[in-house]
């Protein structure tokens, strides 16, 4: 899916979870929020701060020169308190 | 347009963010409470997507999806939906002045849903003309 709206001209950012599978599809721009349950893929329900750093760090890929086909792993400390 | 499995699209950015209209594309499941539910049937799996307008009321959304709760737990985005649509935090972003806008529309899918023929000769095609109709700069794409 990334792929496709990405061969249409429009820059994608992935937040995803499962590693494998993801990296298999060598997204365009990627994190992985590092030991994030699935179901909180931005943060646990109503951590609006951790959720507001995972979505600004995903959206800072945007802007950034990447790699494509890598997957950045990030820490975020404040969702392990 | 086909593209090679070992092709990597990337499309340049040199817009800042603050200059973005970012579109939301999710396979968490996502819908509006008055749409049909994704179908959790593994036998019969749910190619179709949802259309989620952008001035949405999050007390609107829940979510469907067919993973085992031990894989995706969806009680935490039934409880705060931006766990995995963060729509409230886009906005949030906007009104700091940090992000450009929040798109009219937004896609939801079930990812897990077994049907990927039809998903990527029929579904992804579709979903990707309605992003690019859409107008966005960018698109933040989340799973579960």
């Amino acid at each position: 899916m990334q792929r496709g709206i990405e061969a249409q001209g429009i820059p994608t950012a992935l937040i995803t979870l499962d590693v494998e599978q993801s990296s298999l599809m060598r997204p365009p721009r990627a994190i992985h929020p590092i030991g994030f349950k699935f179901g909180q893929s931005l943060g646990k329900p109503n951590d609006k701060a951790t959720q507001m750093k995972v979505l600004q760090v995903a959206l800072e890929e945007l802007t950034k020169r990447q790699e494509p086909g890598n997957i950045h792993e990030v820490d975020f400390p404040s969702y392990k308190q | 347009m086909e593209l090679s499995r070992k092709a990597l699209p990337y499309t340049p950015n040199d817009k800042p963010l603050h200059e973005m209209t970012i579109m939301i594309v999710s396979t968490s499941g996502v819908h509006l409470n008055d749409q049909e539910p994704y179908n959790t049937d593994p036998s019969e799996g749910d190619a179709t997507y949802r259309v989620i307008p952008g001035d949405v009321d999050t007390k609107d959304l829940t979510v469907t999806h067919s993973a085992p709760k031990g894989h995706y737990n969806t009680d935490y985005p039934k409880e705060d939906i931006n766990c995995v649509f963060p729509i409230e935090r886009l906005r949030e972003m906007v009104d700091d002045g940090d992000l450009g806008g929040v798109a009219e529309k937004h896609i939801t899918m079930m990812g897990y849903s077994m049907r990927l023929n039809k998903i990527n000769k029929e579904t992804i095609p579709a979903l990707v003309k309605e992003v690019v109709r859409s107008k966005a700069d960018a698109v933040l794409l989340t799973a579960g």
